[in-house]
């Protein structure tokens, strides 16, 4: 890295950090209980941060380096149960967390260094056959509960605003990962492989250990994010975070709100954790006709995602005027 | 353009922030005189689960109805009577989800108590909300003892547990044996729903089996994964187990699944049951006459000879529209019956007095076996069992216990 690219580099980070709209959401997100919000809404809000948080996870595999996994239920799964497990033997919650990631992260490797030698719709078929494969075996290991799951008794009582402040922390820190890839070195050589991996090798890019790099960070974050689901849960089960649904929820965020963006994840975690919850709780025999017919209709008229249509609209606003 | 950036920037930040702050005030808590009494209601009426889901409803709504056309529940500290008002969601058959809208009830709809939960799978999930939220929680259909061993306080189960039901099947098994029917010493092949319902029942078989030596022997005992759509390899096992009996562990849709493709592997046992499954209608439309002979132990039958019981059925066909199917309404009625007495009896709508009202609760009328329904000390039931058989041309009498059976027992299962 000469000179030249370190400043361009530095002037990018800076003009991001001086960004209101993270800063102001933020402080906006962490004020919030000051106005007592419902508990509904807290645990709303809960979900929809840790849905953020593996839809920017994904979005460093699937959209910066074009790697379609659909096996992230497995990292989300892996976190969860690392952390039930701790926690049930005495360890405190942040340090559980941490092995969390740790988990996930050596799981992550276990998974990538077969198939990252797969590429395209190869590479994606592998990912729901390892997915499906770990969460048969989940289903049939007696010590951590089988298909009749595990229940997480932590002898204190129960603070919401602790989950939600850890769920924020964690989108938070997920979307300044994010940021910082989009901007920095690592992150041009992840979109130079998504583009073409060959030339992007010939550039003296070596892919390999960059995908399993990024995949071993997304599932970091991701089993981080299992493990305060199931802190909060307190009762998980191999069908729900081991689940293909967990895999398919975590891709489509990013599809939705705009893939390969920094923020497209967040607002697809957002609509995700909101609009789905509703959906379900207020039309549950054909939520799922709904959600598809939503996706359907962003595929087709607007593949940036809610990003790319909302940049559409502003560009012709700014055009009229 | 930098400017035209930063003005974006500033337009999207302003937009977002009113956009979180303006939801969250919408969502504050809000507390209305009460009018009504509020119930959360959370069963399965889409996927897996949906038949005994709706029929649980069914039971709960006509409860519900009842006690609105009776003018309410009496509270005292109101002096008056309120109706009770129904908050429903449908859980899809989900855990994660079940957990969830059972948060969303006890948290944010202001509901006195949540009622459902049907399957065992789906009530672990929600089991951990009651106490979090200092919420009573009636579970109607799941009868796990995991569910109510971990000391919650807020916790209630109609359902009997699972491991009495095995122990009940067995023991019916062995009065066969004492009436000369069956004979001593025979093999049973067992296979498990692989969850703690199936635990259960598996382990009350064997505690029965245990405790009167001679009678029976496991020769085979596998567990299954619930919804699975293959039993195949699981039955050509349970083929070469060569058991004179076979008791399986299962839900309606493993049920009807299992024994068509049992019917299909020209598999043959002396007396063959499914758990508490055997006498539901899909199965017989299912499989007609494939079901004859299967027997069952069951919460509740609408053939027991009670004249609540005769009450209820007329009441439930003319509200549902059809008869009760199988035991699935009559311990989600009971609950909501349970729920009114304690309300009453607290004169408040004060959770933790209703809690502990719950708690004291003797409803003598109850449609359960022994016509008496008491929370234990863990918060769920222990009514007896009873055992039902299905006959040829589609009845099912009740073959145990002997005073209030319906019919005889047929045993061994005649040969075609």
């Amino acid at each position: 890295m000469n000179a030249s690219s370190v400043v361009i580099a530095a002037q990018r980070v800076a003009r991001w950090r001086s960004a209101p709209l993270p800063w102001l959401l933020l402080a906006a997100l962490a004020a919030l209980p000051l106005l007592s919000p419902s508990p509904n809404f807290v645990r709303l809000l809960f979900t929809t941060f840790l849905w953020v948080t593996t839809s920017m996870a994904w979005n460093l595999v699937g959209g910066f380096a074009g790697q379609v996994s659909f096996g992230f239920a497995v990292f989300y799964g892996m976190g969860a149960y690392t952390t039930a497990l701790l926690m049930n033997t005495g360890v405190d919650p942040v340090p559980a967390f941490a092995a969390s990631a740790l988990s996930a992260a050596l799981v992550s490797l276990v998974v990538g260094v077969p198939a990252f030698r797969l590429r395209g719709p190869y590479f994606a078929i592998a990912t729901i056959g390892i997915s499906e494969a770990v969460r048969v075996v989940m289903t049939n290991l007696s010590f951590t509960g089988g298909a009749s799951g595990y229940r997480i008794v932590e002898h204190r009582p129960f603070h919401q605003l602790e989950h939600y402040y850890s769920a924020l922390l964690l989108a938070a820190l997920a979307f300044v990962i994010s940021a910082l890839i989009a901007h920095a070195k690592f992150g041009l050589g992840l979109q130079a492989i998504r583009q073409d991996e060959d030339a992007a090798a010939d550039l003296g890019v070596n892919p390999y250990p960059y995908k399993l790099a990024v995949h071993a960070l997304a599932a970091a974050l991701t089993g981080v994010a299992g493990g305060v689901f199931a802190r909060y849960a307190a009762f998980i089960h191999p069908a729900g975070v081991f689940g293909f649904h967990t895999s398919v929820h975590i891709l489509l965020m990013p599809v939705i709100g705009g893939i390969g963006t920094v923020w497209g994840p967040v607002l697809g975690g957002f609509v995700f954790g909101i609009v789905e919850e509703e959906i379900v709780a207020s039309f549950p025999q054909v939520h799922l006709l709904i959600y598809g017919s939503l996706l359907i209709l962003i595929i087709l008229f607007e593949p940036g995602g809610i990003l790319g249509g909302l940049g559409k609209l502003f560009r012709r606003f700014r055009g009229r005027r | 353009m930098p400017g035209t950036h930063r003005v974006r920037q500033m337009w999207i930040s302003a937009v977002a922030v009113a956009l979180v702050v303006s939801f969250s005030l919408s969502c504050s808590r809000n507390k209305a005189a009460e009018s009504s009494i509020k119930v959360g209601v959370v069963l399965p009426i889409t996927g897996r689960e949906a038949k005994p889901g709706q029929y649980q409803r069914e039971g709960i709504d006509l409860a519900i109805r009842q006690i609105n056309q009776d003018g309410g529940v009496m509270v005292k500290e109101l002096g008056q009577k309120l109706p009770i008002q129904e908050v429903f969601y449908d859980d899809s058959s989900d855990q994660a989800k079940s957990a969830s809208l059972a948060e969303r009830a006890m948290s944010s709809d202001g509901v006195i108590a949540v009622l459902g939960a049907y399957s065992t799978a789906l009530g672990e999930a929600e089991s951990v909300m009651p106490d979090r939220y200092q919420t009573p929680w009636i579970s109607t259909g799941a009868a796990a003892t995991t569910i109510f061993n971990h000391g919650y306080q807020y916790t209630f189960g109609t359902l009997s547990p699972t491991n009495l039901l095995g122990s009940t099947t067995a023991e019916y098994l062995g009065s066969l044996v004492d009436q000369g029917k069956l004979k001593k010493g025979l093999k049973i092949a067992m296979t498990l729903e692989n969850t703690d319902h199936g635990v259960d029942y598996g382990r009350g078989i064997k505690q029965w089996i245990q405790d009167h030596p001679g009678y029976f022997n496991v020769v085979f005992s596998e567990n299954f994964d619930l919804g699975s759509p293959d039993f195949s390899g699981l039955l050509q096992k349970v083929k070469g187990a060569r058991a004179d009996i076979f008791l399986a562990d299962a839900h309606l849709q493993d049920y009807i699944t299992m024994h068509r493709q049992y019917l299909q592997s020209g598999l043959a046992h002396q007396m063959i049951s499914y758990g508490a499954r055997g006498p539901e209608a899909d199965a017989r439309k299912a499989m007609g006459d494939g079901v004859d002979y299967i027997f069952a132990g069951i919460w509740w039958s609408k053939n027991l000879p009670y004249p609540q019981v005769k009450k209820f059925n007329e009441d439930y066909k003319a509200f549902a529209g059809h008869e009760p199917d199988s035991w699935y309404p009559a311990p989600a009625y009971d609950a909501v019956r349970a729920l009114a007495t304690a309300i009453e009896s607290a004169g408040t709508l004060n959770k933790t007095a209703i809690r502990d009202a719950l708690k004291n609760v003797d409803l003598k009328d109850s449609l359960l076996p022994g016509q008496e329904l008491k929370f234990g000390a863990n918060g769920q039931i222990n009514t007896p069992f009873v055992i039902v058989e299905n006959k040829p041309g589609g009845k099912v009498d009740i073959v145990y216990p002997k005073d209030a059976a319906t019919g005889e027992s047929i045993a061994p299962i005649p040969k075609h």
